[in-house]
């Protein structure tokens, strides 16, 4: 009881809690309104906290924003350690951000206590959002890694190669797909059966699809397209979404996803493809592994994570290197 | 005298059989597989060998089939619909696209395989708000042939669709179309690559765009000492822009080209064409199926070939071997693609008398299919 009254004490004094925007805001009186909204919303956590009540922020949160806060309060209640909070106001698509609000979660034990918060605000500084914020340096990091030319010029240059790889179907054009696939490359296509029906009546109605998988190698898979582009009087492969994500680790290896639309003279189908990039000669990159997936299975569009991706591979280097 | 009238018709229809084998073998190229696949389709027995607008009647009744030639070579095809005032007032890419493609299902002839066609294309065509297909809209060849020129059009696009209306008494005609380059075109990655490529080898640069229009204190933002920036577009990430960056020496502003500042220098050199007399970019085009042409370029005939229908933004910074390099990005102001160039030299030579840029170049990037490049 007695550390209880103590800690109360100690944060009596931070009751008056104000917030100023330095940078970001034009706008004097969304500026006014948005350092306002969230002093007020501090200053009425610090007082919820003192009271051992609810915090009263009807005024400056949306419905939604009310609703985080609930949820948030009754896993722990909050307040704010700083008197003065001096801080940037950053644009998003929807409105605004402050990032960086100190908050002590009284609930919590000593080393997750310390906390930040971040507010997304709407167009008319209204408080939308509360959430926890990453680490700051972990933000940071991550902005960067999105915010780069060089990372922004390598992405660019896989569409271009995409877009190579893309036209060199409809063009017919096999030396260049054997050009772009490494010797050692990974190829599987997948193919949609349909399970043999069972004698019941009812169930053979279901019958349900399943995908079985071929592992093909580079001279397998380029005679196979041979004799597709030898029976097609024409081929028009469209891809319709594309993207691009980079290995954690081996940052020259890219993942790509791409879904493609095949269309010939005689067959269409619609799938996932995955390629594994290596971009080691960043002037001939080579396709390591490519995946085919259809892009429905049982009438329904495949999941994301059942679609292949670079965490689905082991790269050994030394093969890479090949 | 029947002897002589009789030698003289055989003479002119002997003349007249050499001359038709004549143009027969003469070669007739084209800007592009799609073009010179129409050709063959057409029911003409010679392509025309100068800019004609013609008639064929076995083909289609009341209308007019259009050629255009350069330098000896089909660059465009199509049912004609627009008068070239009107192409240069709308865009003559999207105008020669309207055209090329209602031709082009024209010479589908049957209902299916232009259906088919619309659907691969992403591309819907409605009369009177009926599907093509519908019961009133089963027949293109007798709607184009009923369209009495001119016709109220109309040309609506936002982000990566357009909208194409033609409206007279009793009918409504509308194509809504995704906006990219190789649909627009008609021409795969190879073909574009190659027809940039071209364009490049024979740009000039007007003199009248050596110099920029002066900027005055309004529209500057102080960035650092005696250097302001104007503002201009931002390209995907922040610091991919068309910024310029201005110095002030007593009392006015001046573009910055000036060892003290190599990057500011270096950014603004894409971005104006004021101080790119003199310097050439030497350009490794990197084309389609690992074709890499190299050839040398004055930097304002490099800049001047996009300055109508790309924005340029770029960024400068220092690469491993601590050379100046610039990320530009030219990307087209309608059609969802860019052209990127990395050019990079040695801060020292960036100011000598007539310097050469070395420089990557990648042409024809499709952007509308990314959903997250950046994840």
């Amino acid at each position: 009881m007695f550390s209880l009254l103590f800690s109360l004490a100690g944060y009596a004094q931070l009751e008056q809690t104000k917030v100023v925007i330095t940078d970001g805001l034009e706008n004097g009186d969304l500026k006014k309104s948005i350092e306002q909204n969230i002093t007020d919303f501090l200053v009425a956590c610090n007082e919820a906290v003192m009271n051992g009540e609810k915090p009263d922020v009807k005024d400056m949160l949306t419905s939604d924003a009310r609703k985080s806060l609930k949820a948030m309060w009754k896993t722990s209640p909050m307040s704010c350690p700083v008197s003065k909070i001096e801080e940037i106001c950053l644009k998003t698509p929807n409105g605004y951000q402050v990032r960086n609000i100190p908050i002590t979660m009284m609930a919590a034990d000593e080393e997750g206590k310390d906390q930040e918060l971040v507010f997304n605000l709407t167009q008319t500084g209204i408080i939308d959002d509360i959430s926890i914020a990453i680490e700051e340096n972990k933000y940071k990091e991550i902005m960067a890694e999105h915010e780069t030319v060089e990372d922004l010029f390598r992405r660019q240059v896989i569409v271009d190669f995409v877009e190579n790889y893309r036209t060199s179907y409809n063009r017919k054009d096999l030396k260049y797909i054997e050009s772009v696939f490494s010797d050692n490359a990974l190829i599987i296509t997948g193919k949609v059966i349909r399970v043999k029906p069972n004698s019941d009546y009812a169930m053979r109605s279901l019958s349900p699809e399943k995908i079985v998988y071929q592992k093909r190698t580079k001279a397998e898979y380029i005679a196979n397209l041979k004799k597709v582009f030898a029976s097609n009087k024409y081929l028009n492969v469209v891809f319709d979404e594309v993207e691009v994500i980079q290995h954690p680790k081996l940052t020259d290896i890219y993942g790509v996803t791409l879904k493609q639309e095949w269309n010939s003279s005689n067959y269409r189908d619609v799938g996932f493809v995955f390629l594994m990039i290596d971009f080691q000669d960043e002037l001939h990159p080579l396709i390591q592994v490519r995946t085919w997936q259809p892009e429905k299975l049982n009438g329904k569009i495949l999941a994301r994570d059942e679609v292949f991706n670079l965490g689905d591979f082991d790269i050994v280097r030394s093969l890479v290197n090949d | 005298m029947r002897r002589i009238l009789l030698g003289t018709f055989v003479a002119i229809i002997l003349i007249l059989l050499s001359s038709a084998s004549i143009m027969k073998e003469e070669h007739r190229a084209f800007a592009s597989h799609k073009l010179e696949d129409m050709a063959k389709r057409l029911p003409l027995r010679d392509i025309p060998s100068v800019d004609t607008i013609m008639e064929v009647p076995e083909f289609i009744k009341g209308k007019a089939i259009v050629f255009n030639l350069n330098n000896n070579k089909v660059v465009h095809m199509g049912l004609s619909m627009f008068s070239r005032e009107t192409k240069e007032m709308i865009g003559t890419d999207i105008c020669n696209f309207l055209e090329r493609y209602f031709l082009e299902l024209l010479l589908l002839r049957d209902k299916t395989s232009i259906i088919r066609k619309l659907t691969e294309d992403h591309i819907e065509l409605l009369l009177n708000g009926q599907k093509f297909g519908a019961e009133n809209f089963s027949s293109l060849q007798e709607v184009m042939q009923n369209i009495c020129m001119p016709v109220n059009f109309s040309l609506f696009h936002k982000d990566q669709h357009a909208e194409a209306v033609w409206m007279s008494v009793g009918m409504h005609l509308q194509m809504k179309f995704p906006l990219y380059r190789e649909l627009i075109d008609g021409m795969d990655k190879k073909e574009s690559d190659e027809g940039v490529y071209n364009l490049l080898r024979v740009a000039v640069c007007d003199s009248i765009y050596d110099a920029d229009d002066d900027v005055s204190y309004e529209n500057l933002v102080h960035k650092t000492g005696n250097v302001y920036v104007y503002k201009g577009e931002t390209f995907m990430i922040k610091s991919l822009t068309s910024d310029r960056y201005y110095m002030e020496e007593n009392g006015k502003y001046h573009l910055i080209f000036t060892p003290m500042y190599p990057e500011y220098s270096m950014n603004n050199l894409f971005l104006s064409y004021q101080n790119g007399a003199g310097k050439t970019l030497l350009v490794t085009h990197r084309q389609y199926g690992y074709f890499t042409p190299e050839f040398t370029i004055p930097l304002n005939n490099f800049l001047a070939c996009f300055k109508n229908d790309f924005l340029v933004a770029c960024h400068t910074g220092y690469n491993k071997q601590n050379e100046l390099e610039t990320i530009v990005v030219f990307k087209h102001k309608i059609l969802n693609y860019i052209h990127l160039l990395r050019v990079h030299v040695n801060k020292e030579e960036l100011f000598i008398n007539s310097p050469v840029l070395k420089a990557d170049f990648y042409s024809n990037i499709p952007q509308h299919y990314i959903s997250s490049l950046l994840k």
